[in-house]
C-alpha cells in the first residue's frame, strides 16, 4: 500500500485486498486533521465487510471520502447490504 | 486437489489464505468470477473467526479446501468460544441507524457461496462449511441438438460389428460425455457425466479408472468406469453405458471384464456398486460379475424420474450396496455388536470371508472422539464415519445430527468400526438415537470393516423397494422392521 499524506488529506494506493490488516494500516496513518481520505483500489481485487465498516465509519464521523475503481465485487456488497441507501455514492466513487 | 491447513489465528495470515484460496478456486474448475467470490465468503469466515473465536488468547483453526466433480468446498474447524450462526443476522435498520454492522460478515459469505453450513461439534469445536458449483459448459451446448434425441429406432453401421475396448484418456472425456447424452437425453442421473471437462479433470487426478467400447470407424458407443473411493484401497463401478443400437453384443460384459482386470492391476482390493432399487436390472448385472449384495441405504438420493421404467417415482431413490472383493479375504476379526451379530456373519459368509467374533471385556470410553463428515449437498445426506470413539462421542455426535437436521437432512448415514471393542458399548446408544440398521461395507474406510447404520428422515414405502439377491431381501427385511419400530413410535 502506498500512502501519501498531506495536511488534511491522506491518499491510499492499494495493491492487496481492502480487508482487516488494511484497515489496521490505514487507521495506524490516519490522525485528527486528516479529513478527507482518497483510496486507489485499481489494483485491489477484493474488498471485505471490515472495510465496508471501516468506510461507513469514517463517513459518520463527517469525514469525506473518495474511493477510485473500485473492483466490481464492492458494488455488489453495496447493494447486498443496502448501503446505496445510506451512502452518497455519487460523492463517493470516482 | 484436496488441502489441509493448520493455520494460526491471527490477521496475518488473513491475505495468504486469501490468495491460496483464489488459486485453488481456479485450479479446481471455478472461473476467475466464482472464484473470487468464493475467496471473499472464505476471508470473511477467516476474519470472523480470527475476531470472535480467539479473543483473549492466540487460537489456531483448520482449513480444508476439497473438490468434487460437482463442487468445491472448504472446511473452517475451530475450538473458539461457542457461536451461533443465528443469532448474528444483519439489520439493515440498524446499520443505518448506528453503524451496526453485526451479521454483514455472514450475510455476505451466505450470498456468495452455493451452501453454508453450520455444525456444532460440542465439545470438539465447531465446523463451518461453504461450497460452490463448479460451472462448465454442458455437452449439449457443443453437441448437435438431435444428438440429444434418443433414437432408438437407429440401426448399427452393418460394416461396424467389431469394436475394440481400451482403458480411458483425457482425450476421450467429449465422447463419454456424447455418448451419455446420445444415450440418456437429459435423464442421466450424474450430471457431471454432461460436462467433459468434470470428466476430463476426474480422468488426469485418477479419481476415475474406465474403458471406453469403440468401433472400426472410431465411433465412441461404450463406456464403463469405477471411481477411486477416498482414503481406501477401493473403487466404486459407478458410470455405464452403452449406446442402444449397440446393445446385446457383449459389449457391457467385455468392457466389465476389462475393467476387473484394470482394477486388479491397480491394486484394488474389491469393487463396490450402487445398485438402485426402483427396479432390480443394474442388481442383476452386479450379481453376473460376482458382486454380492452387503447393505441397502434407504435414501441415497432425491427422487429420480426412470421414465423408460416407471411413470413416476416420488420416494427417494434407495440403494443396495453390492461388494465384489479382488484378493482372496480369508479370515477376519471383528466385535459384532448383539443386534446385528446374526445378519453380518450371513453377509460375511455370502462373502466366503470366515468372520472371527472378538469377545470384549467392560471398556470405558477414554479418549476424545473423531468422527469424519461428508455432505452430499445435492441429495441432501451426510454420511459420517467414527474413527475414534471417545468419551464425549454422544455429545459430539448429538451436535452434528442436530446441525445436520437443521439443513433438513433427508438422512444421515453413520459408520462404526467393527474392529473397535467400543461398538459394542455404544451400539444401544446409537439404535436409540433413531439410527437403524443399514448393512456392512467391508474395507470401505482405511481398509477396515465397518458397520453402517442410518437415520431417515423421509417417508418410505417399502413396496417400491426391488431387490435382487437373497440376502438383499434378508437385508431389508431387518431394516423394514427396524424403520417402523422407530417411525411408529
Amino acid at each position: 500500500m502506498n500512502i501519501t499524506k498531506s495536511e488534511q488529506e491522506l491518499k491510499a494506493k492499494l495493491y492487496r485486498d481492502f480487508n482487516l490488516n488494511t484497515v489496521r494500516e490505514l487507521n495506524h496513518s490516519l490522525d485528527e486533521q486528516i479529513r478527507r481520505l482518497t483510496i486507489d483500489l485499481s489494483h485491489c481485487k477484493l474488498v471485505d465487510s471490515e472495510a465496508i465498516i471501516f468506510l461507513d465509519r469514517w463517513l459518520r464521523s463527517g469525514n469525506k471520502l473518495e474511493l477510485r475503481n473500485p473492483p466490481e465485487i464492492f458494488n455488489e456488497i453495496i447493494e447486498l447490504l443496502k448501503l446505496d441507501q445510506i451512502w452518497d455514492l455519487s460523492e463517493i466513487l470516482k | 486437489m484436496d488441502a489441509n491447513l493448520q493455520l494460526t489465528a491471527c490477521p496475518e495470515i488473513i491475505d495468504s489464505v486469501s490468495d491460496f484460496c483464489y488459486k485453488w478456486g481456479i485450479n479446481a474448475g471455478l472461473s476467475e468470477k466464482e472464484s473470487l467470490e468464493f475467496t471473499l465468503a472464505a476471508d470473511e469466515l477467516i476474519t470472523d473467526v480470527i475476531l470472535f473465536a480467539y479473543p483473549d488468547e492466540i487460537g489456531s483453526f483448520s482449513l480444508t479446501l476439497q473438490q468434487s466433480l460437482t463442487h468445491v468446498e472448504l472446511i473452517v474447524h475451530e475450538l473458539g468460544e461457542p457461536f451461533d450462526p443465528d443469532r448474528h443476522t444483519y439489520n439493515f435498520e440498524k446499520a443505518r441507524k448506528s453503524g451496526d454492522f453485526e451479521g454483514a460478515g455472514l450475510k455476505i459469505t451466505k450470498h456468495f457461496t452455493d451452501e453454508f453450513i453450520f455444525i456444532n461439534r460440542g465439545r470438539k469445536g465447531k465446523e463451518f462449511r461453504l461450497t460452490r458449483l463448479i460451472h462448465e459448459p454442458h455437452i449439449a451446448e457443443t453437441a448437435d441438438p438431435e444428438e440429444g434425441v434418443k433414437s432408438p429406432g437407429k440401426k448399427a453401421d452393418k460394416k461396424d460389428q467389431s469394436y475394440t475396448i481400451r482403458p480411458i484418456e483425457k482425450k476421450d472425456a467429449e465422447d463419454i460425455a456424447r455418448l451419455i447424452f446420445r444415450t440418456y437425453g437429459y435423464t442421466y442421473p450424474k450430471e457431471e457425466m454432461y460436462f467433459p471437462k468434470k470428466i476430463e479433470r476426474a480422468i488426469a487426478q485418477k479419481e476415475k479408472v474406465g474403458v471406453i467400447a469403440r468401433t472400426e470407424s472410431g465411433e465412441a458407443v461404450g463406456y464403463f468406469a469405477v471411481l477411486k473411493i477416498t482414503d481406501t484401497n477401493l473403487a466404486m463401478v459407478g458410470e455405464a453405458v452403452v449406446s442402444p443400437p449397440y446393445r446385446r453384443r457383449g459389449i457391457m460384459t467385455a468392457m466389465m471384464k476389462s475393467l476387473v482386470e484394470i482394477s486388479i492391476e491397480k491394486n484394488f482390493a474389491g469393487l463396490y456398486g450402487y445398485a438402485v432399487t426402483p427396479h432390480p436390472i443394474s442388481q442383476r448385472v452386479n450379481h453376473k460379475y460376482g458382486f454380492k449384495s452387503t447393505a441397502l441405504m434407504l435414501a441415497e438420493s432425491v427422487g429420480l424420474k426412470y421414465k423408460q421404467l416407471k411413470e413416476e417415482f416420488d420416494q427417494p431413490v434407495s440403494v443396495v450396496l453390492d461388494f465384489r472383493p479382488l484378493a482372496p479375504r480369508r479370515n477376519v476379526q471383528v466385535y459384532l455388536p448383539r443386534p446385528y451379530r446374526n445378519i453380518l456373519k450371513e453377509i460375511y459368509d455370502s462373502l466366503g470371508t470366515r468372520c472371527k467374533e472378538l469377545k470384549a471385556a467392560d471398556l470405558e470410553l477414554l479418549h476424545k472422539s473423531d468422527i469424519q463428515i461428508e455432505i452430499d449437498y445435492k441429495d441432501n445426506t451426510a454420511s459420517l464415519e467414527v474413527r475414534q470413539f471417545g468419551r464425549d462421542f454422544y455429545s459430539v455426535l448429538r451436535g452434528i445430527i442436530k446441525s445436520l437436521e437443521a439443513k433438513n437432512s433427508n438422512a444421515i448415514y453413520i459408520d462404526l468400526p467393527l474392529e473397535d471393542p467400543l461398538i459394542l458399548n455404544v451400539i444401544e446408544k446409537i439404535r436409540h438415537m433413531g439410527f437403524i440398521f443399514s448393512g456392512l461395507i467391508p474395507l470401505y474406510h482405511g481398509n477396515k470393516d465397518y458397520l453402517r447404520m442410518q437415520k431417515i428422515y423421509l417417508e418410505i414405502d417399502f413396496n417400491y423397494i426391488e431387490l435382487y439377491s437373497d440376502m438383499a431381501k434378508r437385508i431389508k427385511k431387518i431394516i423394514r422392521q427396524e424403520y417402523h419400530e422407530y417411525h411408529e413410535v
